[in-house]
């Protein structure tokens, strides 16, 4: 669905979106950005069933995102030979984004949950300056995005046997993208160019889940449904977006070893629905321990698959640390998402002429900072 | 065994005492304790299923919400048995690092030693043929402990074998970890699972990559669609040529970012029976259709996996030692008749030796059929039968031109050839006689295939063009449907020394020979090497130590001069260049401080072109104080490489500069500093540049947070003029060009002996700049693709490379 989005703009997701996962807790994004298996308060949103497993808690995170993009054309000698790569724009960009907050209560064997967390992001600026055979400036085309996708929701999770555990939750979407392009020549006689775009995002999500604890093992599934979403643009004309149903699941395991490890891997698939898209699928893992001295060390990956092309797929590598403060948890997580895809391997897209040796570079970092609280006994069965 | 032996003087002990062991306890008998509260039970519970179990009872009062009142209690009431410590996990991951290591093993080798450390091998079943493929274990070795054993019986433990006579500490060292003295055998069911996920390795900037390969495609292409090919009177059609180069470039571009994987399961069932199957890709692996198992024909697997493999194993005692269907590796005598292996390191001096299952990456040479070692006696035998296809290049005709291992394989090439191979070697163990570690050897084996073999370079080499073709390593390459070899092979030990050789001929009257003497102790060892190849030695499975492959310094090298240019792919053809040469390697601690680690010199003769080379190694090693080493390393290599009318020559003088430190006991840093330089024959078409130079600094630091999780981090700065570099790093060899930074971090978690982890992220920026860009005549410009009007100016390339692997083991 986001990267139906995209795909309006006529830009590929992984640039549409930043390519970071802002809308898990701090924690679990050490550990591969998974959002399944995270049992805390943000987590029980994706994953209800966790309503009842996170106990009286409060998480707050934040997120800081650097953007590296490098885009470059292949240079060819007379015989048709590749001499390089030479560098046509570089762009990058630092934010400073509001992630999450959510809290959850509950008692012995059920819970409820609560919160608003951004779950998508439009930003992304492009700025490239365009040059004669005697490299004199001619023009500056630039283009920026801006935009949030917010969703409000909660949870409610029940464990009818102890170590086994459901929940259902709902969440209300909504949010806004501007899109701004421009070229703007040097030469007066040449009329600049600029074209505007505003569209709003509204819709609905439910989700249901269950989760059960076998011996050192934690198995976890659910699924979510998008319902009534659709787009308006400023005329008010609304394009309703297809609902396509996403299943994941997910494991956890814990070893038992002095270091007090914790692994945890999810998977999830999702029928894109719409012609011409991919159906995706995600893998995502990771580790967390504890060290000696008492911080916590996270790393893992993520692979994800994009609708549009195999060479957006994304892997991402990420890390994270954990402090206990008094009793306030400090939680921050590195994500670093590379990703290198050709014009060629994406047609279709406007501004680039067929053939077009041009290939884009990028590297997208993300911080994710956290804090959290547990108020009482934390539930028997985490 | 220690911690086996402590664990049952601990259960002793407890049955003696009052109480429950907290660390076995459930959390019901913990609530049910007249002690602890319900909250307590609950955390304590917790706790222990966290880390494993307490060490000691005094931990508790680390646990919130415990005083000293539960403390006492518990002293009084309970007992605490501590866990069991594990061993093996780190061990896989210290020898799956081995792979880095400058003149290291294969990964074939790698694998093997895998294995046993999860199953030692038993040493009441072992003789010097099993002892010495293992790691660091020289024949001289084995002898010795197989002469102890034959005399005093098997020893109580692997601990009492380092008095053996003769027996080298190093080989103890080595070899403690992979043997056993407990001979009832496994009795369960057991096995590992390994995934890799594979994000690239951050190393595939080199000439001969992806891009650099489609690159020479769309040259090609782009010099047949403007003419400037002719091929009238040529056999090869320029039309089916260009469907070909088309064919080869989309194959190609689908190969850009395709993760690779690798899924590899083995089971078994006690000592009798095992089995297991690999199924992986590479990273930027082209997809190809191809039949999953090659001796099953009609299931095909769409191309997913480059590596499909199987095998079941079955150990049914009496003569027949073991018997395996499906994929195997078999690795006899010195190599030159059978080592069935990918890959091919240059200046092996330690070979894996017998019959095993094979789940590596190997697939141009996999054998995939039957085989059985035999012993009975002093007899061991192994026959082996496979039926497979392989790779060719294929004629205009249809023919196969040459069989061809490559990186990237397209339709054009892949499984075109069937392959049929029939053989065996026995050996006679004459060590009731004469020393143990003598015997004799020969073995035959013949390869047949589906369709005659014919070389012909019109197939190859560009018509018209300014190279004029002069190959004498391609033109004795096999012709004809079928081949056949013979060997001889024999070794003997005495006291610390040793002598073995082998002598390989073939049907068209070419031989292979190699000579090989070693003598050593705890201090100091010499190694001499004599082997010569001739250049119509042609069988596909030789692996004898080499300094080059066979086409090195050919025209192979030069994608340009091909039809096709993934013909040069022939480059990596695993068997060794027709060379004739001695090598000497020594090693020789002098004292505690000062140690010559390695030194080596090989004086060689390229047959085929008569040219003599030398290559000269040589490193020293101080230690000052025990945390503290410093290493200088010299090399030097004379060699020439063939030329129409005289040949060039280039000499390479390197020196390299380490230094080690532990500061304290869980850290490791490591600084490198190297520059080289090669002076070449100038050449006036490249401007007379006759020296090239190159160098880097590194710096790599590991810390180990406890023997189960430690971070590893690495950062490397280059610079080169025209001296590209190599540097090895935790888990293989980059290759580094132009100027450059590149840095990575490896985690490795070892979270049970049931599952470790291991996850790298590498991050390599290379940048090559490119000036001297202005052409008055328009014909002659550079230019952007896909027709842009923009002229380019001068520009530095950067290419930003990331590597991503991620790795999972899980045994049971």
């Amino acid at each position: 669905m986001i990267a139906l989005l995209a795909l309006l703009c006529g830009l590929p997701e992984v640039m549409w979106l930043g390519g970071w996962n802002p809308a898990g807790s701090a924690a679990m994004s050490g550990m591969g950005g998974g959002l399944f298996m995270d049992r805390s308060a943000l987590g029980a949103l994706e994953n209800p069933a966790y309503a009842a497993l996170s106990g009286k808690r409060a998480d707050l995170s934040g997120v800081v995102f650097h953007t590296r993009e490098s885009r470059t054309r292949m240079v060819y000698d007379s015989f048709g030979g590749v001499v390089g790569e030479s560098e046509q724009a570089f762009n990058q960009g630092t934010g400073i984004f509001p992630g999450a907050a959510a809290g959850s209560y509950g008692g012995e064997n059920w819970g409820v949950a609560a919160g608003v967390r951004a779950i998508g992001s439009f930003d992304y600026d492009y700025s490239r300056i365009q040059r004669d055979e005697a490299y004199v400036q001619t023009s500056e085309e630039t283009l920026e995005s801006r935009g949030v996708l917010w969703e409000l929701g909660g949870s409610a999770g029940y464990c009818p046997v102890p170590g086994w555990c459901i929940g259902a939750g709902a969440g209300f979407v909504t949010g806004s993208r501007t899109v701004r392009w421009s070229v703007v020549n040097v030469d007066p006689s040449v009329p600049d160019e600029s074209w505007e775009e505003v569209d709003d995002v509204t819709g609905a999500v439910i989700r249901a889940s269950g989760d059960g604890v076998i011996g050192r093992l934690r198995l976890a599934a659910g699924m979510s449904m998008p319902v009534g979403w659709s787009t308006s643009d400023v005329s008010g004309a609304d394009t309703g977006i297809e609902d396509v149903i996403e299943i994941n699941c997910g494991v956890g395991y814990l070893p038992g070893n002095r270091l007090r490890s914790v692994f945890s891997a999810e998977a999830n698939w999702r029928d894109e629905g719409e012609p011409g898209l991919r159906n995706t699928w995600g893998f995502r893992g990771g580790v967390e321990s504890h060290l000696p001295g008492g911080p916590i060390a996270r790393f893992g990956f993520d692979y994800r698959t994009s609708p549009i092309h195999r060479a957006l797929d994304t892997v991402s590598f990420t890390a994270g640390m954990g402090f206990d403060v008094d009793g306030w948890l400090l939680d921050a997580g590195l994500r670093l998402t590379p990703s290198r895809w050709r014009q060629s391997q994406v047609p279709g897209l406007p501004g680039f002429p067929p053939g077009d040796s041009l290939s884009v570079e990028s590297l997208a970092s993300t911080i994710v900072i956290g804090i959290s609280r547990e108020f009482g006994e934390v539930p028997l069965w985490r | 065994m220690l911690s086996n032996l402590f664990l049952l003087i601990s259960i002793v002990l407890a049955r003696g005492m009052p109480g429950p062991d907290l660390n076995s306890a459930s959390l019901q008998e913990l609530e049910a304790l007249e002690g602890l509260t319900d909250v307590q039970a609950r955390t304590l519970h917790a706790y222990i299923n966290e880390t494993g179990g307490l060490e000691n009872v005094y931990e508790v009062l680390l646990l919130p919400g415990f005083d000293a009142v539960a403390l006492d209690w518990l002293v009084r009431n309970t007992v605490v048995l501590p866990p069991a410590s594990r061993r093996i996990s780190p061990m896989v991951m210290d020898i799956m690092e081995r792979l880095s290591q400058e003149d290291g093993p294969g990964a074939s080798e790698v694998e093997y030693w895998e294995d046993l450390l999860v199953r030692p091998m038993p040493l009441a079943v072992a003789t010097h043929w099993d002892l010495r493929g293992l790691d660091g274990v020289t024949l001289m070795d084995a002898a010795a402990v197989d002469a102890r054993m034959r005399s005093s019986g098997v020893p109580g433990s692997v601990r009492s074998l380092r008095d053996t006579d003769n027996l080298t500490y190093f080989a103890w060292r080595n070899m403690r970890d992979f043997v056993g003295t407990d001979s009832s055998g496994s009795q369960g069911f057991g096995g590992n699972y390994r995934f890799i996920f594979d994000g690239g390795s951050g190393r595939d900037g080199t000439e001969d990559n992806l891009e650099g390969m489609i690159s020479e495609i769309e040259s090609a292409l782009s010099a047949m669609y403007d003419g400037s090919r002719d091929y009238s009177g040529s056999p090869v059609d320029s039309a089916a040529l260009t469907s070909q180069l088309l064919s080869g470039r989309e194959a190609l571009l689908a190969a850009r970012d395709r993760p690779g994987f690798s899924h590899k399961l083995r089971f078994m069932t006690g000592d009798i029976f095992q089995a297991g199957a690999r199924f992986s890709r590479d990273y930027a692996s082209t997809q190809v259709e191809g039949p999953l198992f090659p001796i099953l024909d009609g299931l095909e697997t769409g191309g997913e996996f480059q590596t499909a493999k199987a095998f079941a194993e079955i150990r049914p005692g009496g003569p027949f030692r073991r018997v395996i269907l499906g994929n195997y590796r078999l690795s006899l005598g010195q190599g030159l008749l059978m080592d069935n292996t990918d890959e091919l390191r240059y200046r092996n001096t330690q070979r894996t030796w017998g019959l095993m299952p094979d789940l590596t990456t190997t697939r141009q040479h996999a054998l995939t059929g039957g085989a059985a070692e035999i012993r009975t006696g002093g007899a061991i035998l192994y026959g082996f039968g496979s039926w497979n296809s392989r790779d060719a290049v294929m004629n205009p005709d249809g023919t196969p031109n040459v069989l061809m291992q490559s990186r990237f394989r397209t339709d054009a090439t892949s499984g075109k050839v069937d392959e049929a191979v029939l053989g065996g070697y026995g050996f006679y163990d004459l060590g009731e006689v004469l020393p143990v570690g003598t015997a004799l050897g020969a073995g035959f084996m013949r390869i047949a295939y589906g369709d005659s073999l014919a070389p012909t370079p019109e197939t190859l080499d560009i018509p018209g063009d300014s190279y004029q073709w002069d190959c004498p390593e391609y033109g004795q390459m096999p012709s004809g449907d079928a081949m056949s070899f013979s060997g001889l092979y024999g070794q003997t030990v005495f006291e610390r020394f040793s002598f073995q050789g082998e002598l390989a001929l073939q049907d068209n009257g070419a031989s292979a020979g190699l000579a090989r003497a070693d003598w050593r102790n705890d201090w100091h060892y010499l190694t001499c090497i004599y082997r010569r190849y001739e250049p119509g030695f042609t069988n596909p499975y030789n692996r004898g130590f080499t300094e080059q492959l066979r086409f090195d310094d050919t025209v192979f090298e030069s994608p340009y001069r091909f039809n096709d240019p993934l013909y040069s792919q022939l480059a990596d053809l695993p068997i060794p260049k027709p060379e004739e040469g001695i090598y000497l390697e020594t090693r020789y601690q002098i004292s505690s401080r000062i140690t010559f680690t390695k030194v080596y010199i090989d004086l060689w003769r390229t047959l085929p072109h008569d040219l003599e080379n030398l290559r000269f190694q040589g490193e020293v090693e101080y230690r000052p104080v025990w945390p503290v080493r410093f290493r200088l390393k010299y090399k030097f290599q004379d060699k020439y490489k063939p030329r129409t009318a005289v040949s060039t020559n280039s000499r390479t003088t390197e020196y390299t500069f380490r230094t080690f430190i532990l500061p304290t006991g869980g850290d490791y840093v490591s600084v490198s500093l190297r520059y080289g330089q090669v002076e070449l024959s100038p050449n006036p078409m490249y401007g007379d540049d006759a020296l090239m130079d190159g160098g880097f600094l590194g710096l790599q630091w590991e810390h180990d947070f406890n023997e189960d999780l430690s971070l590893l981090g690495g950062a490397t700065l280059w610079t080169t003029s025209g001296m590209s570099q190599w540097e090895f790093e935790d888990t293989g060899i980059d290759f580094l060009d132009g100027r450059g930074t590149k840095f990575y971090l490896t985690f490795k978690n070892v979270l049970s002996d049931a599952l470790q982890l291991r996850m790298r992220f590498l991050r390599k920026e290379t940048s090559l700049p490119h000036n001297g860009f202005y052409r008055p005549d328009p014909d002659d410009s550079f230019h952007y693709g896909g027709g842009t009007e923009e002229v380019p100016g001068e520009f530095v390339d950067r290419l930003v490379e990331y590597g991503l692997r991620f790795q999972l083991d899980y045994r049971w």
